[in-house]
């Protein structure tokens, strides 16, 4: 049966690795940690990433959570899957948005076995204006990045994995996205989808779309 | 007259008070409460810091920086004549942890590490303090029963090390990639936490790490340092504070012990570096 490996950070001494259904080494554990950490300024929010990490031969997507509940402020949960690239190529991605689940208490075991791989949801993403800002985006000659400005996560989520799922096998790997409270400037990943900016955009030559008003302007280049 | 630019390192591991030193200061500077030293101008985004006074304010803990924070003190100083352009970034503790345990410097952090003009190193009182009762593996030797490593053991990595180790091994990494002096102000920080406060930062830091301590003073002419005992929050907000600090504001309950042992204000640490750097 087809499985995927799964992670789990926390807020131990530090926002480290709590469990793992494969070896990570220190130095992988470094190089994803920027990937599976945050700040978040509502308790409610949740972020969700995807980035290919060649080091580990897969691609990481990952759900990020506030955790007020540990002692330390600014603590986060985060949830990652780790899609091996052969995985990424050939199969339908949709569906693993519903294995990324926030712990709920400290049984973090169930975090230490490989899953299932989930069936696709009955339905699929919502078509809407944010889904079209994607596609073009992602189809783009313009490699710069891309901050979408879009005021409801949950429709991201789904359709940044239909875009996943749309995008060709072999190119998966390259198409990296995070959502987040507030997009931010020299961001490492291909696709920023927030309700705002901050700081100053324009080293980068990011690509603001906000999908949110339909007129002539709604496509901006910085820099 | 055109401001001197002065970049600091802040070198500290999770939750050894970095950021809570950074408010603090922000929050005296501000205020005026550093006698001759005082903010011309803010340059970057504060938001942080003034949500971190707040957090203060409300006798809760600052919040913890996230691994990928691009968070920044830079602020104009004047002090007399003298104008300062200051940077201190600041950086998540992880990344310095995650740096030592994998033997490999994070990219910016060994950026600024070879650029710093000067540098705090933050260790944690309460972390420090010496142990009631030494660890069970040494009382099994001692008493001459089978002190031999469990099939359980984890095996030995440097994420085993004790802080004053790691310390030293953070120190022995940076002087490699370093020809220049590199000025430290060691911050022990959460001081109102120290049972022996009495003894001074300096006295402190040799009885309790000692390991440290002997490093520094071995390498004086390239680490030169001076220690301070700060507490940026002034108490511990889990305990609850004292009532005579509760009313305060945030900038006059965080104070410093210079190594002279006197009380001090929370620039008495960047006065030092500046003087050391000029």
């Amino acid at each position: 049966m087809e499985a995927v490996d799964q992670l789990l950070f926390g807020y131990r001494d530090g926002h480290q690795l709590l469990a793992a259904s494969r070896t990570i080494s220190p130095r992988q554990q470094r190089e994803l940690l920027p990937h599976v950490d945050a700040s978040f300024e509502r308790s409610d929010a949740r972020q969700l990433v995807g980035i290919g990490v060649p080091a580990l031969d897969a691609y990481l997507l990952g759900a990020i959570w506030p955790a007020p509940e540990r002692p330390r402020p600014g603590a986060v949960w985060a949830h990652a899957l780790l899609i091996g690239t052969d995985q990424l190529a050939r199969l339908p991605l949709l569906g693993l948005l519903t294995l990324l689940e926030r712990p709920r208490d400290d049984h973090l075991e169930r975090y230490s076995r490989r899953l299932p791989w989930p069936a696709l949801p009955r339905e699929g993403a919502r078509l809407a204006p944010f889904s079209r800002a994607l596609a073009w985006a992602l189809h783009s000659t313009d490699p710069s990045p891309v901050i979408v400005l879009w005021d409801f996560p949950d429709v991201a989520e789904g359709a940044l994995l239909a875009l996943l799922d749309e995008t060709p096998g072999p190119e998966r790997m390259a198409l990296s996205f995070r959502t987040r409270e507030s997009a931010r400037p020299s961001s490492p990943y291909r696709i920023q989808v927030a309700s705002d900016v901050s700081g100053q955009l324009g080293a980068a030559r990011e690509i603001l779309i906000d999908p949110r008003y339909s007129g002539p302007d709604s496509v901006s280049a910085t820099g | 007259m055109a401001a001197t630019q002065v970049n600091f390192l802040l070198l500290g591991e999770q939750a050894t008070g970095k950021s809570s030193l950074l408010v603090a200061l922000y929050g005296t500077l501000v205020n005026q409460r550093a006698e001759n030293l005082r903010i011309v101008r803010t340059i970057d985004d504060v938001e942080f810091l003034s949500r971190g006074l707040l957090a203060f304010g409300r006798q809760e803990s600052v919040r913890r920086t996230e691994v990928d924070s691009q968070a920044r003190l830079i602020v104009e100083l004047a002090r007399g004549e003298q104008r300062v352009s200051l940077d201190i970034p600041d950086r998540s503790g992880e990344l310095l942890k995650h740096t030592l345990d994998s033997r490999l410097w994070d990219p910016d952090l060994l950026e600024q590490v070879v650029s710093a003009d000067g540098a705090m190193l933050f260790l944690r009182a309460d972390r420090l303090e010496p142990l009631e009762h030494p660890q069970p593996a040494l009382i099994a030797e001692t008493a001459g029963e089978d002190a031999s490593p469990s099939a359980a053991a984890p095996a030995w990595s440097p994420a085993l090390m004790e802080p004053d180790a790691r310390a030293v091994d953070l120190l022995q990494a940076l002087l490699a990639q370093r020809s220049r002096p590199l000025p430290v102000a060691v911050i022990i920080s959460a001081w109102d936490s120290v049972s022996a406060a009495a003894l001074g930062p300096r006295e402190w830091l040799s009885q309790s790490v000692l390991l440290l301590d002997q490093y520094l003073t071995s390498n004086v002419a390239r680490l030169p340092h001076a220690v301070f005992g700060v507490s940026a929050q002034g108490g511990d907000f889990t305990a609850g504070l004292p009532a005579n600090l509760a009313g305060e504001d945030p900038w006059d309950r965080a104070y410093v012990v210079a190594p002279s042992g006197q009380r001090d204000t929370l620039a008495a640490p960047i006065i030092w570096l500046l003087d050391a750097v000029s």
